[in-house]
């Protein structure tokens, strides 16, 4: 009898320890972090919008995961992220990304430069996750590829906005286009060239410059030289505010219109306020320190604070595309497909930009005019473009 | 066309400066430093580090560049070089490529990616001459190039330690039977290329920003230069750095801007078929 009591009461000690050690293993695995991988550019030239990013991405996973997590069936889960360098090289993406992918995460954030996005698409195709960019570069959501979203307004929104407004408000009919010789450089000009056709004009002269390349005198002499009233310029920070600083030391006398990143605030550290004074360009978002929203502004003073970075457009948009994944991830769960099933129908409201997928994975189609002064942004005015929200039968 | 040649001759100074660095040591221990761009870098940081921390004046900040540069240039020959000396060039050349590499992330994670900017050296941005508004910047660097290679000139023809580099660069084994130090002479001609780099990286920094990466297009055009002008030789070196710079931008503006680096491409290869040795080297002799 004492014998049949033992042996009960050892198999309830054994049985309570099993489903003790089980459901804990069953919490510890609701408990445990979501990966969501972040490819961009840490190293190089290219760092200066790669920490914005961080910058933005980290913020918004600080305050999901202060607030304890996602939510999910059985509980909160926190965000990990797991970081891939793409320093300057598009071959260094395609790496940093598979590297990424090896570590199980469930959606992946992509770098702003479209050189680094484009060779990364069909991985992402292949390993059926969703990518979040915020290159402009356009032809990145033309390659019928499911698993990618854009985030920034692509160019064939914002370059015919600028166009339009340089051509209707400020009444300039001799138009120059400088560019970077590549995609994203080019990717600009495509769409300024193609908006001027529609306007029935044609650029006065086009030239372009190698992402490495230091003096622009040639270039901006071709310009003058071609009667350009105005040139519309599609670059990176350091080559922008170099061409800025030349044009004023030649004595140009033509203005500019400019993409946003001559005018985010990396590139604004660069030029002296007489370079770039009273000239006005595209931004997707206003950046956050000049927003008119107050609620924007002090988001911008408490990144500043945490990360020690004057947050501009990058950090911003890539803080929304971070918080409406985690939305997603709440609603149809951290699974690689149902993300990319959920965005493509989620709608979302950032700080200050409603996002909706169209037919190919863009989810911003708004774009602001905004002209410099004193260095900063001042809002002109802001347009939309209209678009076909996505649809499984395409 | 004379603000053409005002802006390609700047340009085509620093290309010589640069190429001349790669003639001396290449003279000197027989291989190619393609960290030279990055020695550039490390001179411009020098200068913005003097200018905005200490806040020297350029040309008090001149004197930090040079020191720095020069004790830069030892430090990596010790490294770099050094341990390496007695194995294939190749080594060499692959480690001087990899002590490139750890200096431009050295720079990025010390100073971050961002680029510097620096005021020009003169109170007066723009020189009027003629019509011609001319950034004083670049007549600054023009004229520091030619006091540079006028003080290299003297340096190896009139000096005993000159003499010395030159005879260690034309014949090591001989040199050291006749007692010359040819360790410290190699150590000498990486300090002096590296200074000559750091004061093309300094003058560059009003002109065209301070970054971790500026070293890499300069240096593929400086070996351009050297390969026009002539490999080995130190007036190949100046005069194919000053072609490189001009036939660059009289390219961008007359025939097209797209098409600027194929044309200078277009250009090395017809040397390289037509005159392999370049302008001013003599065609390589079979030694008997």
């Amino acid at each position: 009898m004492k014998a049949r009591r033992r042996a009960l009461l050892a198999s309830a000690v054994f049985a309570l320890a099993f489903t003790s050690t089980f459901v804990a293993d069953v919490v510890a695995a609701d408990r445990k972090p979501i990966k969501v991988g972040v490819s961009i550019s840490l190293t190089s030239d290219f760092a200066i919008s790669g920490l914005q990013q961080k910058a933005g991405i980290e913020m918004a996973v600080d305050e999901i995961n202060r607030a304890g997590g996602v939510p999910g069936k059985g509980d909160h889960r926190p965000i990990e992220l797991v970081y891939g360098d793409n320093a300057m090289s598009p071959t260094t993406a395609v790496n940093a990304l598979n590297r990424i992918l090896s570590a199980d995460p469930v959606a992946v954030l992509l770098s702003i430069r479209g050189t680094h996005v484009l060779p990364q698409l069909p991985l992402l195709q292949r390993a059926k996750i969703a990518g979040l960019t915020i290159s402009g570069t356009r032809k990145i959501t033309e390659q019928g590829n499911d698993y990618v979203f854009r985030f920034y307004p692509n160019d064939g929104v914002t370059k015919p906005i600028l166009t339009r407004f340089v051509v209707a408000k400020l009444g300039k009919k001799k138009i120059g286009v400088f560019h970077s010789a590549e995609d994203y450089g080019s990717s600009g000009r495509d769409e300024i060239v193609k908006t001027l056709k529609e306007l029935k004009l044609e650029p006065v002269a086009v030239e372009s410059h190698q992402p490495t390349d230091k003096d622009f005198t040639a270039q901006l002499q071709a310009f003058k030289a071609a009667g350009a009233e105005i040139i519309l310029l599609q670059t990176f920070e350091a080559p922008s505010a170099l061409i800025l600083k030349q044009a004023r030391q030649l004595n140009l006398g033509v203005p500019f219109g400019l993409g946003v990143t001559s005018v985010g605030a990396s590139a604004l550290k660069l030029v002296e306020p007489r370079d770039i004074e009273g000239f006005y360009a595209e931004t997707g978002v206003v950046d956050p320190p000049f927003s008119t929203d107050p609620k924007v502004r002090a988001w911008a003073a408490e990144v500043q604070k945490r990360f020690d970075i004057v947050p501009d457009y990058t950090a911003q948009i890539d803080y929304d595309a971070m918080k409406m994944l985690a939305k997603a991830i709440e609603l149809y769960g951290p699974d690689r497909e149902a993300i990319a099933q959920g965005l493509h129908v989620l709608k979302y409201r950032g700080l200050d930009t409603e996002y909706q997928s169209d037919s190919t994975g863009n989810m911003n189609h708004e774009a602001s005019i905004v002209q410099i002064r004193d260095k900063k942004q001042i809002p002109v005015e802001r347009g939309s473009m209209p678009f076909e929200p996505w649809s499984k039968q395409r | 066309m004379y603000q053409l040649v005002v802006n390609g001759l700047t340009m085509g100074c620093i290309y010589a400066l640069i190429a001349f660095g790669f003639i001396l040591i290449y003279n000197a221990v027989g291989a190619v430093n393609f960290a030279q761009g990055d020695l550039v870098m490390v001179g411009s940081y020098f200068g913005v580090l003097a200018v905005g921390l200490f806040g020297l004046d350029p040309f008090g900040a001149m004197v930090v560049v040079i020191a720095g540069s020069a004790a830069a240039g030892y430090v990596f020959q010790r490294l770099a070089y050094y341990p390496l000396r007695d194995g294939p060039t190749i080594n060499v050349v692959i480690s001087c490529l990899g002590a490139g590499i750890f200096l431009r992330n050295a720079a990025q994670n010390v100073a971050g990616p961002e680029p510097y900017t620096m005021k020009p050296f003169f109170g007066a941005e723009l020189v009027e001459l003629s019509g011609l508004a001319i950034p004083s910047q670049s007549i600054f660097v023009v004229v520091l190039t030619v006091i540079l290679f006028a003080v290299q000139y003297w340096f190896f023809f009139r000096t005993s330690l000159g003499r010395m580099l030159r005879a260690t660069a034309n014949d090591k084994y001989a040199a050291r039977l006749a007692g010359i130090p040819v360790r410290r002479m190699i150590a000498l001609a990486f300090v002096i290329s590296s200074v000559m780099a750091g004061m093309a990286g300094f003058v560059l920094v009003p002109i065209f920003l301070a970054s971790p990466n500026m070293g890499f297009g300069l240096v593929v055009k400086a070996w351009i230069g050297v390969v026009i002008g002539g490999f080995g030789s130190v007036p190949g070196a100046i005069v194919g750095g000053i072609l490189v710079g001009l036939l660059e931008t009289f390219t961008a503006s007359l025939i097209s801007s797209d098409y600027k680096d194929v044309i200078t491409m277009l250009v090395l290869l017809a040397v390289l078929f037509l005159r392999p040795q370049g302008i001013f080297s003599e065609p390589v002799q079979e030694k008997v």
